[in-house]
């Protein structure tokens, strides 16, 4: 107990580097997390943007290939229309 | 009292400790005092590091509450796609950009509303100017801009012009299935069709509606329609088509129609769907369930003759034929030459219970059971006359939607047995069937539907190798005072293969007008049958149904022929059915 007592500042001042020490690391850590999931974030935003850009391409493929569409472009290349218009 | 040396040394010896104490006390509360506020410090930071913004500024917590309500709004906007039953795209959610001003931060609204006019389509200085020029702090400006045109806008970097990204409904195949898909509003709500009956199912969810509806099948029932009102100048038209194993609805289309997109713009006409709102007096149609009931319930025997010499009296109406044959008929010859006497006989013997039943079975007495909002109740006549026995074996007196009249014929070729109508795929195809009319019957009314389109008024039905059966239809309208025989709806009910039915086509033509080339007639036979063999074609070319061979053809009609008067090669006069009202 007298041994405690004899060097009780040095164990204190230990005690609040190694919080300090502690509390820098969780700072680190903590900046790192908040990085990753900022870059997470980020990775999401693209995924959905490339998903709303692939979504907008499978529309504008549906709205191409729709059948009124796709008829008039056959009428369009039809050998007997180039024979009329001759 | 003695106070020598040595107490006085005790003395000071003890206050000295005292003071030391008092000393170790002080510098212990001034040690925690420093440290207590470092720890703060500390225990603060590490809370930041771990929850940002949780409980920030007022701005954080702001941007926090702002972010949560955009991401909400955005939510409840998106919605699932609609996909027809091969997965091409009919309802999507695309995200676009929105245009917004907090008034209050702008400097000058009449500069900024000049430029905004000059660079949005269609953008009136006027109105920019008023929403611009007010109080409050947020207004909208135009919705659903381009990526184009946002960035443009977003490059100005004019304080209190603002852009939120928003989802907005696209239908690729525009106003082909704008019916039964309907439309949303501006803010994502289903209003119409499938966008209104599936809302809870689509809005903010991401699994796709697969429809039993096929595009392709879609285009070529829409197409022969389109056809059949420009080239008998019709008011307008709706065409079924329906896979009769499974009741699957394949097509349907009301015309006219209008862009999903503008719903506002189209005329109220356009607007109204006729395949499920519409209820009208559909005609000789009807003969198919009044000779089912009868055939049923009463007599059995095809070769039962029917006098059809004369007009049938009935207090001060009478029914006629408008092409008479005036002469004694068998069944066959009744519908193959769509007699309302010889149905109206019919339906005068088996009497208004038997006929009430059989109709109440084919479901003319109630709503569809298709998750539909805009669905028309049936017109039934309060009171039930006796004069109703025999217009309702025809079809006058009582109005049902074409969905109604599709549907009871697809049970009535499908063996009698009912299944439930089919417009999702998603929803089972129900094993436990419920049968309305027997399949002898059904099979009689198959081989006579055969004979009808093979010798009688649906000639021009005929598809050669696809043994295609049906029934002609025109009905005159009701106007002032009686019926309008200028005013008809004309249609055709088409099954085929009639050896193993499996598709359903229902056409009908409101008020086509008499052509040339028809003679003069507008009816069932000539306006609406060609269209059904043209949509039937175009099946053949998709689906690839293979052709019935001539002998199980013949074999369907043959066992009829001995019910015929005439030769029956010989074709039947494409006649005019009418109520005949005197």
């Amino acid at each position: 107990m007298n041994k405690v007592m004899k060097h009780k500042w040095a164990i204190i001042a230990g005690l609040v580097i190694l919080a300090v020490t502690l509390c820098a690391i969780l700072l680190a850590v903590s900046g790192r997390y908040q990085t990753a999931q900022s870059e997470l974030r980020m990775m999401q935003r693209a995924e959905q943007d490339m998903r709303d850009h692939i979504k907008a391409l499978y529309a504008e493929w549906s709205y191409l290939s729709r059948p009124q569409r796709l008829e008039s472009l056959g009428q369009g290349i039809d050998p007997d229309a180039e024979t009329t218009h001759e | 009292m003695n106070s020598g040396p040595g107490t006085q040394k005790h003395q000071t010896i003890s206050r000295l400790g005292h003071a030391r104490q008092v000393a170790r006390t002080r510098l212990g509360l001034l040690a925690v005092c420093l440290c207590l506020p470092f720890c703060l410090v500390v225990m603060r930071m590490a809370h930041l590091s771990i929850q940002p913004f949780e409980a920030g500024s007022r701005d954080a917590n702001h941007a926090v509450k702002y972010t949560k309500e955009s991401v909400e709004e955005e939510q409840a906007q998106f919605r699932a796609d609609i996909l027809d039953r091969n997965g091409e795209i009919l309802a999507t959610s695309l995200k676009t950009h929105s245009l917004y001003a907090d008034p209050s931060l702008i400097e000058n609204p009449e500069n900024l509303a000049r430029r905004l006019s000059d660079t949005l389509p269609d953008a009136d200085y006027e109105r920019m100017l008023s929403r611009l020029d007010r109080d409050g702090r947020f207004v909208w400006l135009r919705r659903g801009l381009t990526p184009s045109l946002a960035q443009n806008i977003h490059d100005w970097g004019v304080p209190g012009l603002g852009l939120r990204e928003e989802y907005r409904r696209f239908y690729p195949k525009k106003e082909l299935t704008a019916h039964i898909i309907g439309y949303t509003g501006i803010d994502g709500d289903g209003l119409a069709g499938v966008e209104a009956a599936y809302d809870p199912q689509l809005r903010g969810r991401d699994k796709a509606l697969r429809l039993s509806l096929d595009i392709r099948l879609q285009n070529i029932a829409r197409t022969a329609l389109k056809r059949a009102i420009t080239g008998f100048e019709a008011k307008a038209g709706t065409a079924i088509i329906l896979d009769t194993r499974t009741q699957d609805l394949l097509a349907a289309v009301s015309l006219p129609d209008y862009d999903p997109h503008h719903p506002g713009k189209a005329q109220s006409d356009a607007r109204f769907n006729r395949l499920f709102q519409g209820a009208y007096e559909l005609g000789s149609t009807f003969k198919l369930f009044s000779t089912a009931a009868y055939l049923e319930h009463v007599n059995n025997d095809l070769g039962h003759m029917l006098d059809a010499t004369q007009p049938l009296a009935s207090g001060r109406f009478r029914i006629s034929d408008y092409h008479a044959q005036n002469r004694v008929m068998s069944i066959p010859e009744v519908f193959m030459h769509s007699s309302n006497i010889g149905v109206a006989l019919m339906s005068q013997q088996m009497g208004t219970e038997v006929l009430q039943k059989t109709y109440q079975k084919f479901g003319f007495f109630d709503p569809l059971i298709i998750q539909i909002i805009e669905k028309a109740d049936p017109i039934i006549p309060r009171p039930w006359r006796p004069i109703h026995d025999l217009t309702a074996s025809f079809g006058h007196g009582l109005a049902v939607s074409p969905m109604h009249v599709a549907y009871a014929a697809s049970i009535l070729v499908n063996d009698g047995v009912q299944t439930p109508l089919r417009l999702t795929m998603s929803q089972p195809v129900e094993r436990t069937a419920k049968r309305v009319v027997s399949q002898d019957v059904s099979q009689k009314l198959r081989s006579m539907m055969r004979l009808t389109v093979k010798d009688g008024t649906g000639g021009n039905a005929e598809v050669p190798g696809y043994s295609v059966g049906g029934k002609t239809g025109s009905a005159e309208k009701p106007g002032r005072g009686g019926y309008d025989e200028d005013r008809l709806l004309s249609s055709f009910l088409g099954v085929y293969p009639m050896t193993d039915p499996h598709y359903l086509i229902y056409v009908v033509v409101d008020e086509p007008q008499p052509q040339n080339h028809t003679h003069g007639y507008a009816t069932g036979g000539w306006v609406a049958a060609p269209a059904v063999a043209e949509i039937i074609r175009g099946i053949n070319a998709i689906m690839m149904v293979p052709p019935v061979s001539e002998l199980r053809d013949m074999a369907l009609v043959q066992p009829l022929y001995q019910y015929l008067d005439k030769d029956p090669l010989k074709k039947a006069s494409f006649g005019h059915d009418t109520m005949g009202y005197e």
